[in-house]
């Protein structure tokens, strides 16, 4: 039947990035180094590449671990928790759209972390095919990336240096955020039919917000057990419980859709009603939890002091990587657009 | 989830049997044909050899592992066979408690009656003045000779009045503290100096009971679990209700949504020409869904590692809130005549009203809230 849980040896995949993770890219690096200025980071790529992040999926010939969905989910989940670059997301999904439509060159390289992949967002409706154009944002964009963008049709690389690019100010310091004219031939495109990258890509996302909602429910909770008001801890404080036992239901709840999607792919179903379901869920609750732990924190949250702040921005970011949220809705819902 | 070939063969079973026996009529309202009906319908089961699937073999039920229950379950549901309604208490509590902590006289005298639909249960727990705070029931058991004379007063009682036997949580020891002193006894509602009187619920029905008790006599033999060892009895008795027993209702409230979506992709009032509503609706629709993927998650990890009791207060809480969400748009999707009681397309108008039981039975929102802040992320008690 169901066997959702992960099984052990995928379990202790999960740890050993998370533990990576934990060393040497914790979420602290973007705090600021000087009092106005967060830092922008892509992270320590190569130590990403060592850690076989962008070639998960990938076959074992082109550098890969010949591995599926389910460490996918489970790897991005602490990718999530870390607040890895949209661009470490981008790649992964370039590796497999590339290894699908057989440039196996692109796709060894982006594993070896000579090319990067920067995620692109369909502004106002783009045109996605073999000629890609319209209004987009890049976020964590660079000179020699390729962008990736999908949507109902399909999936596309384009070339970054292509984009007629202006940067424009992010609420996000810590990212870089650009906007792009694009009118250009992809570089690879597959169509939905060919392969639906977007169903990967629900899947990836929600993973990435169930860990920003399970991690920041964490650092909720250390707080609510460690500060005092009134002579008694916060955490005994019946408005703080509960509050924190919502954000509790939600990050399980997330992690399980996310799981079951997952699963769902790897026992050969088409498993988008379940991907667009997670990711979904997983940005609704990712968001609705940080938004209650800005609240839990207080005023230190309010400042650019403490990272709470860096979270929502990020789970914002990941709701809208996807595309519209009305569209998607439709979709889901199965009706034509009106 | 891909079944296996076993798994295969069961679902077909199931199917199969359940389209062939389910109840041909609609289900009573209310009344002594409604439990007419319900003692019936689980007679069949009974007799087709579907009763108690998750009980034991050795206590007369099926014995199926958690897969095939979620099967079950699954098939039931989408064959749409009546709840179990008043045999819920009986099934769910009354029986899975008796199987843990009931002596073999206590098993062999009911776990058979019950299973066969020959017993109907209630449950005796809330107090007026004992609700959220169960542990303060005041109800008072004296012991004299081999028996227990009992007298106080119970609400809320599910199905009282229809009832043959009743869990009952009463007071043996008033010295001791309160989660001491308590016994969970069994109370054959026939017994002299029970009085019972209906209460009608805000839909309109009735539904529940108030239940007094003067100088009504239990032999001892009916305590539960030892005496003055009943609360312990009693979480046993909660943590099933607050468990796998929701499975079925977790699927008809997905198909609730489903009817959602039909009813506003047929409604001549276009109600999908609004973003607000098919947003609600997809949103509801993934929520649901979740539901179903994290109690999955729950029975594959009961399966493989076991679960902590309180790890149920998560679905419950999650289950009952969106309950209330569900319950709520779908009343708002009938528009302005929502005032009328009317149902369409398997939506009814009363469901919203009916609704706000989910977050206060079973232990309120609040008593799961505090239960998964103090027992799975180990706050601080107040």
């Amino acid at each position: 039947m169901l066997t959702l849980l992960p099984t052990a040896e995928q379990l202790q995949l999960a740890d050993a990035v998370s533990s990576h993770l934990a060393a040497t890219m914790p979420v602290s690096r973007l705090l600021p180094k000087s009092p106005r200025r967060l830092t922008r980071d892509r992270g320590d790529w190569g130590s990403l590449v060592d850690l076989g992040l962008f070639g998960v999926a990938a076959p074992e010939e082109i550098g890969g671990s010949g591995l599926g969905t389910v460490e996918e989910a489970l790897i991005n989940r602490e990718v999530g928790r870390y607040l890895l670059s949209s661009a470490v997301l981008a790649s992964q999904l370039g590796c497999r759209l590339a290894t699908h439509a057989g440039k196996t060159d692109l796709a060894a390289s982006i594993v070896a972390g000579e090319r990067r992949v920067a995620l692109g967002i369909d502004v106002d409706g783009c045109q996605i095919g073999e000629k890609c154009s319209g209004t987009i944002q890049i976020v964590d964009g660079a000179p020699g990336d390729l962008v990736i963008l999908w949507n109902g049709n399909g999936t596309a690389l384009v070339p970054y240096d292509a984009v007629e690019r202006e940067e424009v100010q992010s609420q996000d310091d810590t990212i870089g955020l650009e906007s792009g004219r694009l009118d250009a031939p992809a570089t690879v495109f597959l169509s939905t039919t060919q392969y639906d990258l977007g169903r990967q890509a629900s899947i990836l996302i929600a993973a990435q917000l169930a860990g920003i909602a399970d991690a920041v429910m964490q650092r909720t909770v250390e707080h609510a057990v460690t500060r005092r008001q009134f002579g008694q801890l916060l955490g005994a404080f019946q408005a703080i419980k509960h509050k924190c036992a919502d954000m509790k239901v939600r990050a399980e709840v997330a992690w399980a859709q996310t799981l079951y999607a997952a699963q769902a792919i790897e026992a050969g179903q088409p498993g988008a009603f379940e991907a667009s379901a997670a990711k979904q869920i997983a940005a609704d609750y990712a968001i609705l939890t940080v938004e209650d732990s800005v609240q839990v924190h207080g005023a230190i949250a309010y400042t650019a002091e403490l990272d709470i702040h860096l979270f929502l921005k990020r789970a914002h970011l990941l709701a809208v990587a996807s595309g519209d949220r009305l569209r998607e809705n439709r979709a889901f819902l199965g009706l034509q657009r009106v | 989830m891909n079944d296996t070939e076993q798994e295969r063969a069961f679902r077909e079973r199931a199917r199969t049997w359940l389209e062939a026996n389910k109840p041909k009529s609609r289900r009573p309202e209310d009344g002594s044909e409604m439990v007419a009906f319900d003692r019936e319908w689980q007679n069949t089961l009974f007799c087709g050899g579907w009763a108690g699937i998750a009980w034991p073999k050795e206590h007369g039920g099926q014995g199926l592992p958690l897969n095939l229950q979620l099967i079950w379950h699954e098939e039931y549901a989408r064959s749409a066979a009546p709840d179990a309604g008043v045999n819920w208490i009986a099934l769910n509590h009354a029986g899975p408690t008796l199987i843990e902590k009931g002596t073999e006289e206590q098993r062999t005298r009911h776990l058979d009656a019950i299973l066969s639909g020959r017993e109907v249960w209630c449950q005796g727990f809330s107090e007026p003045g004992a609700g959220s705070d169960l542990a303060s029931v005041q109800t008072r058991g004296v012991v004299e000779g081999d028996e227990l004379v009992v007298n106080g007063q119970k609400i809320w009682t599910t199905f009282g009045n229809h009832a043959d036997y009743q869990e009952l949580l009463i007071r043996t020891d008033p010295t001791a503290p309160k989660h001491k002193g308590i016994s969970w006894v069994i109370c054959d509602m026939r017994s002299p100096g029970i009085s019972i009187r209906p209460i009608h619920s805000l839909t309109g029905k009735q539904h529940f009971c108030e239940v007094f008790y003067d100088n009504v006599r239990i032999p001892l033999a009916n305590v539960v679990g030892g005496l003055d060892n009943g609360w312990a009895t009693a979480m046993a008795t909660l943590g099933f209700e607050r468990g796998t027993g929701f499975i079925t209702e977790q699927i008809a409230l997905a198909r609730t949504v489903e009817a959602m979506i039909a009813f506003a992709k047929s409604s001549p009032r276009r109600l999908f020409d609004s973003d607000l509503v098919a947003d609600r609706l997809a949103t509801l629709r993934a929520e649901v869904t979740a539901l179903r993927s994290f109690t999955y998650l729950m029975v594959s990890r009961i399966d493989s590692e076991g679960l902590s009791p309180f790890e149920s207060s998560v679905t419950r809480l999650y289950y009952a809130e969106l309950t209330k969400r569900v319950m709520k748009f779908a009343y708002e999707l009938f528009g302005q005549s929502r005032l009328q009681r009317q149902e369409s397309g398997g939506l009814a108008s009363i469901g919203y009203l009916d609704a706000f039981r989910y977050t206060i039975a079973a232990g309120t929102s609040e008593i799961q809230r505090n239960i998964i802040a103090e027992k799975l992320l180990h706050l601080p008690k107040a």
